[in-house]
């Protein structure tokens, strides 16, 4: 057993007996990590408020080879998106990619990169001031490259025309590319979306975080992307299939 | 495990079934209960049967009762404008061991964890909607101080700020008895946020 220390970000939170609590966390050094604090749901607890979903924190743990729980010593707030916490439409965001690396990423397997997007998605959407679905889409773009499974939304797959925003086109969720309206042989599962929404996807995938604001967009334009994107996302990653904070998202912009 | 009686076998099975008892410790209470008296047994077993057949939630609150509505529902002397909602009945009971608080409770039965999927619909946020009429002044809500409760305060905010009636949450801040310098930074900012006039 040893001490180790990690830069993570808080995903997930259980109970633990009467005071512990049992913390996953992705952390840049170690990939997954599942902790115990315990005395953590004391009001006197060291942890306090440091153990809160998608706080970014520093521990000290004690690492056991061949376990998978190990115990928890310390941890301190990096940054703890307080304006995150404060808006049901950014927390709803900032569950779903929670749960997606929680669910995408696995223990001793780190993933520096990711966890890098992890954090400055976080940062991003604590500032953003409505536009939420950019920064998100961002992210999950972004994600799915470092998973390996981009679409390719840049030109019609047969072809190799560039879209025009009038235009309706058949995404193949299967191949990740689109077809054009004048193009066939696109075969399995299709999405139907408008020239406008593969435009806008395109502007978010080139884009860098800090001009995200500035890329217009619509109600139907959310729709289609968040179609076009889950689809595509569950089709190849099989452990994203019935994410539960989906239906959280929905029930939030419903209300 | 074998043991020599099947029914101390079935008592250890049906032990081991509840949360954060395993076969060692339900095998440690089988073998207690078998050295103390048979009517403290029976007691035992009454007062668990007890449980299921006279306590129930009440359909006002969600608290659970042995009558339906509950004592602090059908209280007159209770201040009927106030209601204070909590995630869980042990929440009633520690607000109750207070003595401070003199409104009614409503009881969630938990708080929105979208990495559960436990969503709006798993928790009696409507009914505290439909409880909601002219003689209910403010609504307090006292979910616990981390993502899932403020999540719930959150939800519940949106909901009933349209119907023109105040909410409020519960202060958070320092637990008494603890050393400020030991407190991280959130604990902090949300004491500064709500301190309070001397």
């Amino acid at each position: 057993m040893s001490l180790q220390k990690a830069e993570a970000i808080v995903l997930k939170i259980q109970k633990l007996g009467e005071t512990s609590k049992i913390v996953i966390l992705f952390s840049k050094e170690f990939g997954l990590i599942k902790v115990v604090a315990k005395g953590a749901r004391g009001t006197k607890s060291k942890f306090l408020g440091s153990l809160d979903p998608i706080n970014h924190v520093g521990i000290v743990f004690y690492h056991k080879e061949q376990r998978d729980l190990h115990l928890l010593s310390q941890a301190d707030i990096i940054e703890s998106f307080k304006s995150i916490k404060q808006d049901l439409n950014k927390l709803a965001y900032s569950m779903m990619a929670a749960e997606m690396v929680m669910r995408s990423q696995m223990e001793r397997d780190p993933h520096a990169n990711l966890f890098h997007l992890f954090v400055a998605f976080l940062r991003k959407l604590n500032e953003s001031h409505n536009i939420n679905e950019n920064v998100f889409f961002w992210f999950q773009i972004r994600f799915l490259k470092w998973l390996g499974f981009k679409p390719n939304l840049k030109m019609c797959q047969k072809c190799r025309k560039y879209i025009i925003d009038d235009e309706r086109v058949r995404f193949s969720v299967e191949q990740g590319g689109w077809w054009c309206e004048h193009c066939s042989g696109v075969s399995g599962v299709t999405v139907v979306v408008s020239g406008k929404t593969i435009n806008y996807l395109n502007q978010i995938e080139d884009s860098s975080l800090e001009a995200i604001d500035q890329i217009s967009n619509g109600t139907e334009i959310y729709k289609e992307s968040s179609l076009l994107l889950n689809k595509f996302m569950v089709y190849h990653i099989e452990s994203l299939v019935h994410m539960k904070s989906v239906s959280f998202l929905e029930d939030v912009q419903r209300n | 495990m074998h043991y020599f009686s099947a029914s101390i076998e079935r008592a250890v099975d049906e032990l081991s079934k509840l949360p954060g008892i395993g076969r060692k410790t339900a095998q440690r209470l089988v073998f207690y209960l078998m050295k103390i008296p048979r009517q403290d047994v029976e007691e035992l077993s009454r007062a668990l049967i007890d449980i299921k057949d006279k306590a129930t939630y009440c359909s006002v609150c969600f608290n659970i009762t042995e009558n339906d509505p509950c004592s602090v529902c059908t209280n007159n002397n209770r201040n009927r404008s106030l209601i204070c909602v909590v995630e869980e009945a042990n929440d009633v009971v520690a607000f109750e061991r207070t003595g401070e608080f003199k409104g009614l409770y409503h009881v969630l039965g938990g708080a929105l964890s979208p990495l559960d999927g436990i969503g709006p619909d798993s928790l009696k946020i409507c009914e505290l909607i439909q409880r909601i009429d002219d003689s209910v002044h403010e609504i307090i809500i006292a979910t616990n101080p981390n993502a899932e409760g403020e999540a719930t305060a959150l939800y519940i905010a949106k909901l009933v700020k349209p119907l023109g009636i105040k909410i409020s949450r519960i202060a958070r801040g320092i637990p008494v008895g603890t050393d400020i310098e030991y407190a991280d930074e959130m604990t902090l900012t949300r004491a500064i946020e709500g301190r309070s006039t001397l």
